[in-house]
């Protein structure tokens, strides 16, 4: 009898973890993180773009973090959180057709429903930056730019190569390391959202590096030196490249 | 007259039983010699590890003890001569069927069959005792350090990385046997050779600078200076057909691996699903190569709160880690040699080479494997571990000191267009430099140096 009671239930459980109409209707969305510079996709070295004091400029990286990812319910209930951290990085784009595809973030197995945006944060949670590389995997995003020396990981890097003297060499290196629990900022973009199965949703956004180095017809004068480098020492710098970057940050679609 | 299986002369009376069960005390008797005979031990697995007694207290480290049992503890005999669960489980089968052999009810009715069942127990008993599953060893997991990433079709496992240390340290690797894995990367030199470029058999001059492997385990973004293999699977086997270098071809390794005495065990007990092939050749090297681990120089050890700097050390960890500014200048070290590994395990031109056109790099390093040019020049970041004992430096060997290597990123390198940002002029002062260099001197480990494991084991 107790065999036959196991049976069943082992049937029982076989046969609820099959239910094809429960693994149907699921739905999945894509989200896609576009850079442009002054509108043109951001690639890496292959383009001369222009520095706003006129200066040619090309860049080598441009990465950031975002965290806390979360769709929201139209019912105001606690949201869907679709990841905890992503690496949003630009290092290896070097042609425009990779630079207008973006970096894409495709997430399966959504509850379907209507949502109304999505909250996403610029930077990391503090309980994040807590973290250390040590905690993660060494593929995790998690296990690479990170300050032992300030506890604290590096929220977004911009570094680039000018030729301020216009002789065709890119002589001028341009570094800015931006990373500090304070930082940390949670967008809410509205949109509304229907997740549903086999029609996959989808959301792009987008940063213009230009306007993180140039605001109001204001630029960093890196002609001189201390201009060209911050690594979260100067908040007059990095407190300003980061503003920049939050008021970039733009949901297109 | 009995003869061992002689169990066919059904008799009426159960005295006439008296051969078959001698026979089987006598079965059981050559199983339990077999099964001695051909059951591995620890020890057994172990032919060329028999001085690792004493090794672990050689050895500190953060978060990971260095394996304390089978080929590395020869010091726990206990379990050495034990019979296995593959022995007893064939003993105690034999058992039962010797109590029915004994039982005057059913002697008759299962004699011939018992006899089957005991020769078909003993051959899974011997096979099951000669065929166990190697050890799991301890994945390395330093504190602080990211979680090595592993093959899931090569676990490490102690008969591994014994087949592979053995392999790592001899020269029947190389075409003329002169040469093996550690000619050029000595475990005294923090696994390098202590020349600029590597020779290989017959004085032949390799192409670059030997790095070290210490934490080599770590490096998922590609190993060789040039990133040309993603695993240690795969790089293992380069070297040895690289005619600069070992300059052999697999069929003579294979062969001289068959004929050498120790070998096909070794093997056999590493990789018992598997033959002795190219395959298991690289995952025992690599497997030894993940064991290669540092985590105990002065720098971890004031990490762990142990010691303290000096104050010339402090200041130049300050200099190294930019941790100072505006009142301590910045050495912008820190940016590729992050810490722990002191490598961010990129690739990166540190301004080597002046190079107008990214076209005309005299080795075009991940350049060649990428097919990217703007990738050319670029070499991958070496850790900075025992960096003092690893001169002379860069890929191809050019800086003999460490001095000339702080005196070139503090002239901001040469000029190519993808010449990291990071790489600029620094200012630094004498005092300045010295202090660096007297903050690189606490990457000293030396207990990855002597560490025995890390050597040839006595035979």
């Amino acid at each position: 009898m107790r065999q036959l009671f196991l049976l069943l239930l082992s049937a029982s459980l076989v046969f609820s973890a099959c239910d094809p109409d429960e693994e149907e209707a699921r739905g999945s969305l894509d989200l896609t993180f576009k850079a442009t510079y002054q509108d043109e996709p951001l690639v890496m070295f292959d383009q001369v773009y222009t520095y706003p004091d006129g200066s040619p400029l090309k860049f080598q990286l441009f990465n950031y973090y975002v965290s806390d990812i979360t769709l929201i319910k139209d019912d105001n209930s606690e949201g869907v959180l679709l990841s905890e951290v992503e690496l949003i990085n630009y290092e290896e784009v070097y042609d425009n057709a990779t630079a207008e595809q973006g970096i894409q973030l495709n997430f399966d197995d959504l509850e379907p429903g209507v949502y109304t945006g999505i909250k996403i944060g610029l930077g990391l949670t503090g309980e994040l930056n807590a973290t250390q590389p040590g905690d993660y995997a060494a593929d995790h995003p998690l296990s690479q730019n990170f300050w032992s020396w300030a506890r604290g990981y590096v929220f977004a890097k911009i570094e680039a190569r000018a030729d301020r003297d216009g002789d065709g060499q890119f002589s001028d290196p341009l570094t800015y390391h931006i990373g500090e629990d304070e930082l940390f900022t949670t967008l809410t973009m509205s949109k509304p959202l229907i997740i549903q199965k086999d029609n996959p949703a989808n959301m792009t956004f987008s940063v213009d590096v230009y306007d993180i180095l140039s605001r109001d017809g204001n630029y960093l004068d890196i002609s001189a030196q201390e201009n060209t480098q911050d690594h979260t020492n100067n908040i007059a710098i990095y407190g300003w490249l980061w503003e920049n970057l939050n008021n970039s940050f733009k949901l297109n679609n | 007259m009995f003869r061992l299986g002689s169990l066919t002369n059904y008799q009426d009376d159960h005295r006439q039983v008296t051969p078959p069960v001698r026979g089987t005390f006598i079965g059981v008797f050559l199983a339990y010699c077999m099964a001695v005979l051909f059951h591995r031990t620890d020890d057994d697995a172990c032919p060329f590890a028999k001085d690792a007694e004493g090794a672990v207290l050689a050895v500190r480290s953060a978060g990971w003890v260095p394996p304390t049992r089978g080929c590395y503890a020869p010091s726990t005999p206990a379990t050495t001569n034990a019979p296995s669960p593959g022995f007893l489980k064939v003993l105690f089968s034999l058992l039962q069927i010797k109590w029915r052999f004994s039982s005057p009810h059913l002697h008759f009715q299962f004699q011939t069959p018992s006899f089957s069942l005991l020769l078909g127990v003993l051959i899974v008993g011997l096979f099951n005792a000669c065929t166990s599953k190697p050890t799991p060893f301890p994945t390395p997991s330093p504190e602080g350090f990211v979680e090595m990433e592993i093959p899931s079709d090569n676990p490490l496992t102690y008969e591994g990385v014994t087949l592979g240390r053995a392999l790592f340290f001899d020269p029947i690797l190389s075409l003329d046997s002169t040469i093996s894995c550690a000619s050029c990367h000595n475990p005294a030199l923090a696994f390098t050779d202590g020349r600029a470029i590597s020779n290989g058999i017959a004085g032949r001059t390799g192409q670059r600078s030997a790095p070290s492997l210490l934490n080599i385990g770590y490096h998922y973004k590609g190993v060789f200076w040039d990133g040309r293999s993603p695993s240690l699977e795969e790089q293992a086997l380069h070297p040895l057909n690289d005619s600069l270098e070992m300059g052999n071809h697999w069929e003579i390794i294979q062969e001289r691996l068959l004929l050498h005495p120790d070998y096909s065990k070794l093997f056999r007990l590493a990789f018992p699903d598997a033959s002795m092939n190219k395959a298991t050749t690289a995952k025992a090297l690599a497997q030894f190569q993940r064991t290669l681990i540092s985590t105990d120089s002065k720098f971890d050890r004031v990490q762990r709160g142990e010691t303290q700097f000096t104050p010339q050390e402090q200041r130049g960890w300050t200099i190294f880690f930019d941790a100072g500014y505006p009142d301590v200048p910045m050495a912008e070290c820190s940016h590729c040699h992050t810490d722990p590994l002191f490598t961010n395990l990129n690739f990166a031109n540190n301004g080597l080479n002046e190079s107008l056109s990214l076209d005309d790099f005299p080795d075009e390093g991940l350049g060649r494997i990428s097919g990217n040019k703007f990738d050319n020049g670029k070499f991958r970041v070496p850790t900075l571990r025992n960096i003092l004992l690893t001169a002379p430096y860069m890929h191809d060997g050019r800086l003999e000191s460490i001095e000339e290597v702080i005196q070139h990123y503090n002239e901001g390198g040469l000029y190519a267009e993808n010449l990291d940002p990071n790489v600029r002029p620094l200012h630094l002062s004498d005092k300045d430099q010295q202090d660096l260099i007297a903050f690189l001197q606490t990457l000293t480990d030396s207990s990855a140096l002597t560490n025995p494991m890390y050597y040839p084991a006595k035979k």
